[in-house]
Protein backbone atom coordinates (compact mmCIF):
# COMPACT_ATOMS: atom_id res chain seq x y z
CA UNK A 1 0.00 0.00 0.00
CA UNK A 2 1.28 3.17 -1.23
CA UNK A 3 0.99 6.47 0.81
CA UNK A 4 -2.08 7.64 -1.69
CA UNK A 5 -3.80 4.48 -1.30
CA UNK A 6 -3.85 4.35 2.54
CA UNK A 7 -5.60 8.01 2.27
CA UNK A 8 -7.62 7.00 0.10
CA UNK A 9 -9.14 3.83 1.70
CA UNK A 10 -9.11 5.00 5.05
CA UNK A 11 -9.57 8.87 4.99
CA UNK A 12 -11.34 9.83 1.63
CA UNK A 13 -7.87 11.79 0.43
CA UNK A 14 -7.45 11.51 -3.32
CA UNK A 15 -4.34 11.11 -4.62
CA UNK A 16 -2.69 13.93 -5.40
CA UNK A 17 -5.42 16.36 -4.34
CA UNK A 18 -5.02 19.69 -2.60
CA UNK A 19 -5.66 18.01 0.54
CA UNK A 20 -2.97 15.21 0.52
CA UNK A 21 -0.61 18.35 -0.27
CA UNK A 22 -1.94 20.26 2.43
CA UNK A 23 -1.42 17.04 4.77
CA UNK A 24 2.18 16.67 3.77
CA UNK A 25 2.63 20.32 4.12
CA UNK A 26 1.53 20.00 8.03
CA UNK A 27 3.58 17.20 8.41
CA UNK A 28 7.03 18.50 7.26
CA UNK A 29 6.73 21.98 8.60
CA UNK A 30 5.41 20.35 11.94
CA UNK A 31 8.77 18.54 12.01
CA UNK A 32 10.41 21.24 10.92
CA UNK A 33 9.64 23.58 14.09
CA UNK A 34 10.22 21.01 16.29
CA UNK A 35 13.03 19.88 15.05
CA UNK A 36 12.12 16.58 14.17
CA UNK A 37 14.41 14.02 12.10
CA UNK A 38 10.68 12.04 10.93
CA UNK A 39 7.28 13.11 10.98
CA UNK A 40 4.54 11.01 10.05
CA UNK A 41 0.78 10.14 9.28
CA UNK A 42 -0.94 7.06 10.65
CA UNK A 43 -4.55 6.60 9.80
CA UNK A 44 -6.50 4.43 12.09
CA UNK A 45 -8.09 1.54 10.19
CA UNK A 46 -11.65 0.89 12.59
CA UNK A 47 -12.47 -2.61 11.18
CA UNK A 48 -8.82 -3.50 12.48
CA UNK A 49 -8.24 -1.33 15.58
CA UNK A 50 -5.01 -0.35 14.14
CA UNK A 51 -2.95 2.46 12.58
CA UNK A 52 -1.78 2.44 9.62
CA UNK A 53 1.76 4.17 8.12
CA UNK A 54 0.26 6.63 5.53
CA UNK A 55 2.87 9.41 4.81
CA UNK A 56 6.16 10.35 6.62
CA UNK A 57 8.60 12.80 5.75
CA UNK A 58 12.15 12.93 6.88
CA UNK A 59 12.40 8.61 6.41
CA UNK A 60 11.65 6.13 4.01
CA UNK A 61 8.60 5.96 3.10
CA UNK A 62 8.85 3.26 0.94
CA UNK A 63 9.90 1.27 4.00
CA UNK A 64 7.15 2.69 6.35
CA UNK A 65 4.40 3.51 4.48
CA UNK A 66 1.95 0.45 4.27
CA UNK A 67 3.22 -0.51 7.80
CA UNK A 68 0.39 -1.20 10.46
CA UNK A 69 0.85 -0.37 14.13
CA UNK A 70 -0.57 -2.52 16.75
CA UNK A 71 -3.37 0.22 18.93
CA UNK A 72 -2.08 -1.44 21.96
CA UNK A 73 2.01 -0.21 21.11
CA UNK A 74 3.81 2.30 21.78
CA UNK A 75 3.16 6.08 22.05
CA UNK A 76 1.09 6.04 19.32
CA UNK A 77 -1.44 3.07 20.77
CA UNK A 78 -1.32 5.56 24.03
CA UNK A 79 -2.17 8.82 21.58
CA UNK A 80 -5.10 6.81 19.92
CA UNK A 81 -6.17 5.05 23.10
CA UNK A 82 -6.01 8.98 25.27
CA UNK A 83 -7.03 10.92 22.01
CA UNK A 84 -4.01 13.20 23.73
CA UNK A 85 -0.54 14.32 23.05
CA UNK A 86 2.12 12.46 24.34
CA UNK A 87 5.88 12.98 24.77
CA UNK A 88 7.90 10.30 24.94
CA UNK A 89 11.36 9.43 24.96
CA UNK A 90 13.55 5.93 26.13
CA UNK A 91 13.85 3.73 28.98
CA UNK A 92 17.21 3.74 30.92
CA UNK A 93 17.91 1.19 33.70
CA UNK A 94 18.63 3.61 36.27
CA UNK A 95 17.33 7.29 37.41
CA UNK A 96 20.42 9.66 36.97
CA UNK A 97 20.69 8.46 33.08
CA UNK A 98 16.97 9.20 32.59
CA UNK A 99 17.07 12.21 34.21
CA UNK A 100 19.90 13.11 32.39
CA UNK A 101 18.94 11.78 28.87
CA UNK A 102 22.17 9.15 29.46
CA UNK A 103 24.53 12.17 28.93
CA UNK A 104 26.60 14.24 31.66
CA UNK A 105 25.88 11.31 34.15
CA UNK A 106 28.69 8.91 32.98
CA UNK A 107 26.26 7.49 30.37
CA UNK A 108 27.26 8.91 27.69
CA UNK A 109 28.85 7.45 24.37
CA UNK A 110 30.21 4.06 24.90
CA UNK A 111 29.10 3.01 28.12
CA UNK A 112 25.56 3.80 26.26
CA UNK A 113 26.75 1.42 23.82
CA UNK A 114 26.60 -1.11 26.42
CA UNK A 115 23.41 -1.18 27.53
CA UNK A 116 22.78 2.19 29.34
CA UNK A 117 20.13 2.68 27.38
CA UNK A 118 17.96 -0.60 27.04
CA UNK A 119 17.01 -0.60 23.96
CA UNK A 120 19.63 1.29 21.51
CA UNK A 121 17.96 1.46 18.46
CA UNK A 122 14.55 3.28 19.72
CA UNK A 123 14.40 6.77 19.11
CA UNK A 124 15.73 9.90 21.47
CA UNK A 125 12.08 11.15 21.81
CA UNK A 126 8.61 10.90 20.00
CA UNK A 127 5.48 13.37 19.97
CA UNK A 128 2.19 11.49 18.86
CA UNK A 129 -0.72 13.57 18.45
CA UNK A 130 -3.85 12.30 17.77
CA UNK A 131 -6.17 13.29 14.73
CA UNK A 132 -9.51 13.98 15.20
CA UNK A 133 -12.79 14.49 12.92
CA UNK A 134 -15.19 15.65 15.80
CA UNK A 135 -14.16 13.78 18.61
CA UNK A 136 -13.43 10.84 16.53
CA UNK A 137 -10.31 9.24 16.02
CA UNK A 138 -8.88 9.52 12.56
CA UNK A 139 -5.03 9.30 12.86
CA UNK A 140 -1.92 10.32 14.93
CA UNK A 141 0.97 12.40 13.23
CA UNK A 142 4.31 11.78 14.73
CA UNK A 143 7.74 13.32 15.08
CA UNK A 144 10.27 11.29 16.19
CA UNK A 145 14.27 12.18 16.74
CA UNK A 146 17.55 9.98 16.90
CA UNK A 147 19.64 12.79 17.67
CA UNK A 148 21.31 12.18 20.92
CA UNK A 149 20.27 13.54 24.56
CA UNK A 150 17.53 15.50 22.31
CA UNK A 151 13.89 15.54 24.54
CA UNK A 152 10.91 16.91 22.80
CA UNK A 153 9.04 19.69 25.48
CA UNK A 154 5.39 19.80 26.39
CA UNK A 155 5.42 23.32 24.81
CA UNK A 156 6.75 20.89 21.20
CA UNK A 157 3.79 18.55 22.28
CA UNK A 158 1.30 21.43 22.46
CA UNK A 159 2.37 22.93 19.10
CA UNK A 160 2.06 18.99 17.60
CA UNK A 161 -1.69 18.47 19.13
CA UNK A 162 -2.35 22.03 16.76
CA UNK A 163 -1.34 20.60 13.72
CA UNK A 164 -2.45 17.86 14.28
CA UNK A 165 -6.25 19.42 15.04
CA UNK A 166 -5.83 21.13 11.79
CA UNK A 167 -5.07 18.05 9.82
CA UNK A 168 -8.16 16.99 11.45
CA UNK A 169 -10.15 20.01 10.40
CA UNK A 170 -8.65 19.07 6.52
CA UNK A 171 -10.12 15.61 7.11
CA UNK A 172 -13.10 16.87 8.42
CA UNK A 173 -13.80 19.05 5.61
CA UNK A 174 -13.11 16.42 2.61
CA UNK A 175 -15.40 13.60 4.64
CA UNK A 176 -18.06 16.19 4.43
CA UNK A 177 -17.46 17.19 0.78
CA UNK A 178 -17.45 13.62 0.59
CA UNK A 179 -20.38 13.49 1.71
CA UNK A 180 -22.50 16.10 0.08
CA UNK A 181 -21.64 14.67 -3.32
CA UNK A 182 -23.14 11.54 -2.27
CA UNK A 183 -26.17 13.05 -1.40
CA UNK A 184 -26.11 15.09 -4.93
CA UNK A 185 -25.14 11.86 -6.73
CA UNK A 186 -27.98 9.96 -4.70
CA UNK A 187 -30.96 13.14 -5.33
CA UNK A 188 -29.86 13.17 -9.29
CA UNK A 189 -29.81 9.28 -9.87
CA UNK A 190 -33.89 9.46 -7.58
CA UNK A 191 -34.49 11.73 -9.92
CA UNK A 192 -33.52 10.23 -12.83
CA UNK A 193 -35.52 7.16 -11.53
CA UNK A 194 -37.95 9.29 -11.30
CA UNK A 195 -37.95 10.69 -14.57
CA UNK A 196 -37.46 7.08 -15.77
CA UNK A 197 -40.30 5.60 -13.83
CA UNK A 198 -37.91 3.18 -12.48
CA UNK A 199 -37.02 1.75 -8.95
CA UNK A 200 -34.16 1.85 -6.85
CA UNK A 201 -31.51 4.14 -6.91
CA UNK A 202 -27.37 5.25 -6.76
CA UNK A 203 -25.45 3.06 -4.54
CA UNK A 204 -25.16 4.49 -1.11
CA UNK A 205 -21.66 6.82 -0.93
CA UNK A 206 -19.89 8.43 1.44
CA UNK A 207 -18.89 7.06 5.11
CA UNK A 208 -19.76 2.95 4.85
CA UNK A 209 -19.74 3.01 8.94
CA UNK A 210 -16.93 0.79 8.57
CA UNK A 211 -14.52 3.24 9.48
CA UNK A 212 -13.44 3.04 5.50
CA UNK A 213 -14.11 6.35 3.38
CA UNK A 214 -15.01 5.88 -0.15
CA UNK A 215 -13.29 8.90 -1.51
CA UNK A 216 -16.46 9.99 -3.61
CA UNK A 217 -15.17 12.96 -5.89
CA UNK A 218 -16.65 16.16 -4.88
CA UNK A 219 -16.62 16.64 -8.92
CA UNK A 220 -18.87 20.30 -9.02
CA UNK A 221 -16.80 21.63 -5.89
CA UNK A 222 -13.73 24.52 -7.26
CA UNK A 223 -11.21 23.40 -4.86
CA UNK A 224 -7.37 24.95 -4.74
CA UNK A 225 -4.72 24.83 -1.70
CA UNK A 226 -5.75 28.39 -1.16
CA UNK A 227 -9.06 27.48 -0.68
CA UNK A 228 -8.84 24.62 1.24
CA UNK A 229 -6.43 26.90 3.40
CA UNK A 230 -9.25 29.93 3.52
CA UNK A 231 -12.03 27.22 4.93
CA UNK A 232 -9.66 25.94 7.49
CA UNK A 233 -9.44 29.29 9.00
CA UNK A 234 -13.12 29.99 8.46
CA UNK A 235 -13.66 26.37 10.23
CA UNK A 236 -11.30 27.06 12.97
CA UNK A 237 -12.76 30.99 13.74
CA UNK A 238 -15.92 29.12 14.15
CA UNK A 239 -15.18 26.28 16.19
CA UNK A 240 -11.88 26.87 17.92
CA UNK A 241 -11.03 30.05 17.66
CA UNK A 242 -8.40 29.92 20.63
CA UNK A 243 -6.20 28.11 18.06
CA UNK A 244 -6.12 30.70 15.43
CA UNK A 245 -3.30 32.36 16.74
CA UNK A 246 -1.30 29.08 17.31
CA UNK A 247 -1.67 28.13 13.70
CA UNK A 248 -1.44 31.71 12.04
CA UNK A 249 1.95 31.06 11.26
CA UNK A 250 1.46 27.25 10.16
CA UNK A 251 -0.98 28.64 7.36
CA UNK A 252 1.26 31.22 6.77
CA UNK A 253 4.16 29.20 5.95
CA UNK A 254 1.28 27.04 3.80
CA UNK A 255 0.08 29.56 2.07
CA UNK A 256 3.84 30.41 1.04
CA UNK A 257 4.78 27.01 0.04
CA UNK A 258 1.56 26.74 -2.19
CA UNK A 259 2.14 30.08 -3.90
CA UNK A 260 6.29 28.85 -4.13
CA UNK A 261 5.12 25.22 -5.66
CA UNK A 262 2.60 27.03 -8.27
CA UNK A 263 5.41 29.96 -8.86
CA UNK B 1 20.09 41.68 35.39
CA UNK B 2 22.82 39.08 36.43
CA UNK B 3 21.94 40.26 40.32
CA UNK B 4 18.17 40.07 39.77
CA UNK B 5 18.78 36.48 38.29
CA UNK B 6 20.86 35.39 40.88
CA UNK B 7 18.64 36.85 43.22
CA UNK B 8 15.42 35.18 41.88
CA UNK B 9 17.34 32.12 41.44
CA UNK B 10 18.11 31.95 45.29
CA UNK B 11 14.94 33.19 46.23
CA UNK B 12 13.54 29.85 43.90
CA UNK B 13 16.20 27.55 45.60
CA UNK B 14 15.11 28.79 49.04
CA UNK B 15 11.14 28.75 48.69
CA UNK B 16 11.65 24.73 47.04
CA UNK B 17 14.25 24.42 50.17
CA UNK B 18 10.83 25.06 52.27
CA UNK B 19 8.73 23.41 50.84
CA UNK B 20 10.83 20.42 50.73
CA UNK B 21 11.64 20.72 54.05
CA UNK B 22 7.98 21.33 55.07
CA UNK B 23 7.02 17.87 53.29
CA UNK B 24 9.79 15.97 54.98
CA UNK B 25 8.26 16.95 58.20
CA UNK B 26 5.12 16.27 57.20
CA UNK B 27 6.27 12.99 55.38
CA UNK B 28 8.01 12.20 59.26
CA UNK B 29 4.94 12.53 60.73
CA UNK B 30 3.06 9.34 62.00
CA UNK B 31 0.72 8.98 58.36
CA UNK B 32 -2.36 7.41 57.89
CA UNK B 33 -2.40 4.52 54.81
CA UNK B 34 -4.40 6.30 52.11
CA UNK B 35 -5.59 4.03 49.01
CA UNK B 36 -4.73 6.53 45.80
CA UNK B 37 -6.62 5.21 42.92
CA UNK B 38 -5.14 5.59 39.87
CA UNK B 39 -7.46 5.22 36.95
CA UNK B 40 -4.88 4.57 33.65
CA UNK B 41 -3.47 2.12 31.53
CA UNK B 42 -2.72 -0.10 34.05
CA UNK B 43 0.61 -0.11 37.13
CA UNK B 44 3.42 -2.65 36.97
CA UNK B 45 3.14 -3.67 40.36
CA UNK B 46 6.22 -5.40 40.00
CA UNK B 47 8.63 -2.39 39.57
CA UNK B 48 11.27 -1.79 42.49
CA UNK B 49 9.67 1.48 42.88
CA UNK B 50 6.21 -0.10 43.53
CA UNK B 51 7.04 -3.27 44.98
CA UNK B 52 4.50 -4.07 48.20
CA UNK B 53 2.82 -0.36 47.07
CA UNK B 54 0.22 -1.52 44.98
CA UNK B 55 -2.90 -2.62 47.10
CA UNK B 56 -5.11 -4.41 44.78
CA UNK B 57 -5.84 -4.28 41.00
CA UNK B 58 -8.65 -3.97 38.68
CA UNK B 59 -9.41 -4.03 34.67
CA UNK B 60 -12.44 -2.76 33.00
CA UNK B 61 -13.43 -5.73 30.91
CA UNK B 62 -16.30 -5.70 28.30
CA UNK B 63 -18.69 -8.55 29.85
CA UNK B 64 -21.49 -8.90 27.93
CA UNK B 65 -21.58 -5.67 26.48
CA UNK B 66 -20.84 -3.82 29.69
CA UNK B 67 -17.91 -2.37 30.85
CA UNK B 68 -17.60 -4.06 34.20
CA UNK B 69 -14.27 -3.47 36.58
CA UNK B 70 -12.84 -7.04 37.19
CA UNK B 71 -10.29 -7.72 39.48
CA UNK B 72 -7.20 -9.09 39.26
CA UNK B 73 -3.62 -9.81 40.88
CA UNK B 74 -2.20 -7.12 42.53
CA UNK B 75 1.54 -8.03 42.49
CA UNK B 76 1.68 -8.27 39.00
CA UNK B 77 2.49 -5.85 35.70
CA UNK B 78 -1.14 -4.78 34.25
CA UNK B 79 0.57 -2.06 32.11
CA UNK B 80 -0.25 -1.94 28.80
CA UNK B 81 1.30 1.80 27.51
CA UNK B 82 3.61 2.98 30.65
CA UNK B 83 1.62 5.52 31.21
CA UNK B 84 -0.34 4.30 34.57
CA UNK B 85 3.18 3.11 35.98
CA UNK B 86 4.82 6.82 35.56
CA UNK B 87 1.87 7.78 37.09
CA UNK B 88 1.97 5.63 40.12
CA UNK B 89 5.81 6.19 40.57
CA UNK B 90 4.97 9.87 41.08
CA UNK B 91 2.50 9.34 43.68
CA UNK B 92 4.66 6.44 45.63
CA UNK B 93 7.47 9.11 45.65
CA UNK B 94 5.46 11.82 47.00
CA UNK B 95 3.51 10.02 49.54
CA UNK B 96 5.27 7.42 51.37
CA UNK B 97 1.75 6.55 53.36
CA UNK B 98 0.12 5.88 49.92
CA UNK B 99 -1.22 2.47 49.06
CA UNK B 100 -2.13 2.49 44.90
CA UNK B 101 -5.21 0.77 43.75
CA UNK B 102 -4.49 0.30 39.95
CA UNK B 103 -7.70 0.99 37.96
CA UNK B 104 -7.05 -0.26 33.95
CA UNK B 105 -8.93 1.57 32.01
CA UNK B 106 -6.88 2.12 28.39
CA UNK B 107 -6.07 -0.72 26.58
CA UNK B 108 -5.79 -1.63 23.26
CA UNK B 109 -9.45 -2.43 22.71
CA UNK B 110 -10.89 0.79 24.50
CA UNK B 111 -9.65 3.66 22.39
CA UNK B 112 -11.29 6.72 23.81
CA UNK B 113 -13.77 4.61 26.20
CA UNK B 114 -15.72 7.14 28.82
CA UNK B 115 -17.91 3.80 29.40
CA UNK B 116 -14.89 2.51 31.21
CA UNK B 117 -13.18 5.53 32.81
CA UNK B 118 -17.00 6.13 34.22
CA UNK B 119 -17.05 2.60 35.20
CA UNK B 120 -13.76 2.47 37.31
CA UNK B 121 -13.92 6.08 39.13
CA UNK B 122 -17.69 4.60 40.09
CA UNK B 123 -15.96 1.56 41.56
CA UNK B 124 -13.06 3.76 43.38
CA UNK B 125 -15.76 5.94 45.05
CA UNK B 126 -17.89 2.84 46.40
CA UNK B 127 -14.22 1.65 47.37
CA UNK B 128 -13.98 5.00 49.45
CA UNK B 129 -10.20 5.15 47.63
CA UNK B 130 -9.37 8.68 49.81
CA UNK B 131 -7.43 10.00 46.53
CA UNK B 132 -8.77 9.17 42.53
CA UNK B 133 -6.14 10.11 40.68
CA UNK B 134 -7.18 10.19 36.69
CA UNK B 135 -4.33 11.20 34.47
CA UNK B 136 -6.72 11.20 31.47
CA UNK B 137 -9.98 13.17 29.91
CA UNK B 138 -12.99 11.93 28.62
CA UNK B 139 -14.76 13.30 25.49
CA UNK B 140 -17.60 15.71 26.21
CA UNK B 141 -20.62 13.10 26.49
CA UNK B 142 -19.43 11.17 29.49
CA UNK B 143 -19.39 14.50 31.45
CA UNK B 144 -22.69 14.45 33.28
CA UNK B 145 -22.07 10.62 34.27
CA UNK B 146 -18.54 11.54 35.37
CA UNK B 147 -20.22 14.36 37.09
CA UNK B 148 -21.78 12.25 39.24
CA UNK B 149 -19.34 10.38 40.88
CA UNK B 150 -17.00 13.05 41.40
CA UNK B 151 -20.09 15.08 43.35
CA UNK B 152 -20.77 11.68 44.96
CA UNK B 153 -16.99 11.82 46.13
CA UNK B 154 -16.82 15.22 47.25
CA UNK B 155 -19.88 14.58 49.46
CA UNK B 156 -17.73 11.61 50.95
CA UNK B 157 -14.56 13.34 51.34
CA UNK B 158 -12.82 11.96 48.44
CA UNK B 159 -10.20 13.89 46.41
CA UNK B 160 -10.39 13.36 43.05
CA UNK B 161 -7.52 15.24 41.01
CA UNK B 162 -7.63 15.35 37.28
CA UNK B 163 -5.88 16.19 34.13
CA UNK B 164 -6.26 18.89 32.23
CA UNK B 165 -6.67 18.00 28.56
CA UNK B 166 -3.42 18.54 26.21
CA UNK B 167 -5.07 18.47 22.86
CA UNK B 168 -6.88 22.08 22.34
CA UNK B 169 -10.09 20.96 21.72
CA UNK B 170 -13.02 23.59 23.00
CA UNK B 171 -13.41 22.04 26.51
CA UNK B 172 -10.57 21.67 28.75
CA UNK B 173 -11.30 17.55 29.57
CA UNK B 174 -13.42 16.05 31.75
CA UNK B 175 -13.53 16.08 35.01
CA UNK B 176 -11.01 18.16 35.56
CA UNK B 177 -12.83 21.01 34.44
CA UNK B 178 -15.63 20.60 37.44
CA UNK B 179 -15.01 22.05 40.95
CA UNK B 180 -15.53 18.93 42.69
CA UNK B 181 -12.38 18.16 41.37
CA UNK B 182 -8.86 19.39 41.63
CA UNK B 183 -8.22 19.90 37.70
CA UNK B 184 -4.05 20.34 36.93
CA UNK B 185 -2.30 22.25 34.41
CA UNK B 186 1.13 21.28 34.23
CA UNK B 187 4.37 24.02 33.72
CA UNK B 188 8.39 23.57 34.92
CA UNK B 189 9.14 23.78 38.15
CA UNK B 190 12.22 22.66 40.05
CA UNK B 191 10.20 20.32 41.55
CA UNK B 192 7.55 17.96 42.58
CA UNK B 193 6.82 19.62 45.47
CA UNK B 194 5.60 23.10 44.01
CA UNK B 195 2.27 24.25 43.45
CA UNK B 196 0.91 27.34 41.44
CA UNK B 197 -2.85 28.25 41.77
CA UNK B 198 -4.33 30.23 39.04
CA UNK B 199 -7.46 32.33 40.29
CA UNK B 200 -8.90 32.81 37.02
CA UNK B 201 -8.86 29.78 35.31
CA UNK B 202 -11.22 26.93 35.50
CA UNK B 203 -8.02 24.71 36.07
CA UNK B 204 -7.14 25.80 39.30
CA UNK B 205 -3.49 24.28 40.08
CA UNK B 206 -0.59 23.81 38.05
CA UNK B 207 2.06 20.84 38.66
CA UNK B 208 5.58 20.40 37.91
CA UNK B 209 4.77 18.11 34.47
CA UNK B 210 7.98 18.83 32.10
CA UNK B 211 10.88 15.89 31.85
CA UNK B 212 9.72 14.08 35.14
CA UNK B 213 11.79 11.09 35.78
CA UNK B 214 9.29 7.96 36.06
CA UNK B 215 9.53 4.45 36.67
CA UNK B 216 8.66 2.21 33.09
CA UNK B 217 7.64 -1.57 33.03
CA UNK B 218 9.89 -3.53 32.71
CA UNK B 219 12.09 -2.32 35.79
CA UNK B 220 13.73 1.19 34.37
CA UNK B 221 13.08 4.69 33.80
CA UNK B 222 12.08 7.40 31.74
CA UNK B 223 11.02 11.26 31.50
CA UNK B 224 7.30 11.99 31.12
CA UNK B 225 5.66 15.07 30.27
CA UNK B 226 2.59 16.46 30.29
CA UNK B 227 -0.30 17.50 33.04
CA UNK B 228 -0.75 13.35 33.03
CA UNK B 229 2.36 13.97 35.22
CA UNK B 230 1.81 16.79 36.96
CA UNK B 231 -1.64 15.37 38.26
CA UNK B 232 0.20 12.44 39.99
CA UNK B 233 2.32 14.97 41.84
CA UNK B 234 -0.54 17.13 43.46
CA UNK B 235 -2.24 13.85 44.29
CA UNK B 236 0.63 12.75 45.61
CA UNK B 237 0.73 15.74 48.21
CA UNK B 238 -3.14 15.21 48.94
CA UNK B 239 -2.57 12.16 49.97
CA UNK B 240 0.41 13.45 52.31
CA UNK B 241 -1.64 16.08 53.88
CA UNK B 242 -4.27 13.55 54.20
CA UNK B 243 -2.37 11.10 56.09
CA UNK B 244 -0.95 13.47 58.21
CA UNK B 245 -4.60 15.03 58.96
CA UNK B 246 -7.26 12.40 57.62
CA UNK B 247 -10.06 14.45 58.71
CA UNK B 248 -10.02 16.80 56.17
CA UNK B 249 -12.68 17.42 53.94
CA UNK B 250 -11.82 18.18 49.73
CA UNK B 251 -12.72 21.72 50.16
CA UNK B 252 -10.11 21.80 53.34
CA UNK B 253 -7.49 20.08 50.95
CA UNK B 254 -7.82 22.16 48.07
CA UNK B 255 -7.66 25.66 50.60
CA UNK B 256 -4.25 24.13 52.34
CA UNK B 257 -3.12 23.61 48.34
CA UNK B 258 -4.17 27.29 47.48
CA UNK B 259 -2.62 28.81 50.61
CA UNK B 260 0.98 26.90 50.29
CA UNK B 261 0.98 27.82 46.24
CA UNK B 262 3.32 29.45 45.15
Amino acid sequence: MNASAALETFLAIQPRSDEEQVLRLLIELGAQFVGASEGSLLVHDRRANDLVFAMTVGGDERVLVGQRVPMSKGLTGLAAATLEVQIGAPTFSGIRQAADGGEGSGASGASRELGEKLDARAPESVIAAPMLVGDELVGVITAVTFEPGKRFTSDQGELYARIAAVAGVVVELRQKLAAISAMRDHAGAEAADAADGGEGGADEAGAQGDGRATGAPARDLERSPERVIAEVIGRLSRRAPHLLGHVARILVELEGAVSGARG
Amino acid sequence: VNVVNASTNATVRALVAALEGALADLAARPLAPIEVAVLDSGVDATHPDLAGRVRAAFAVEIVKGRSEVVAKAADRNHDVFGHGTGVASIIAKQAPNASIVDYRVLDADNTGAGDALVAALDAAVTRGCRVINMSLAAKREFGPRLLAHCERAYREGLVVVAAKRNMPLADLGFPAEYTAVIGVDRASFPSLSIVRYQPKSVIEFVGHGEQVVVAAPGGGYTTKSGTSFATPAIAGLVALLLGAYPDLRPFEIKSILKARAT
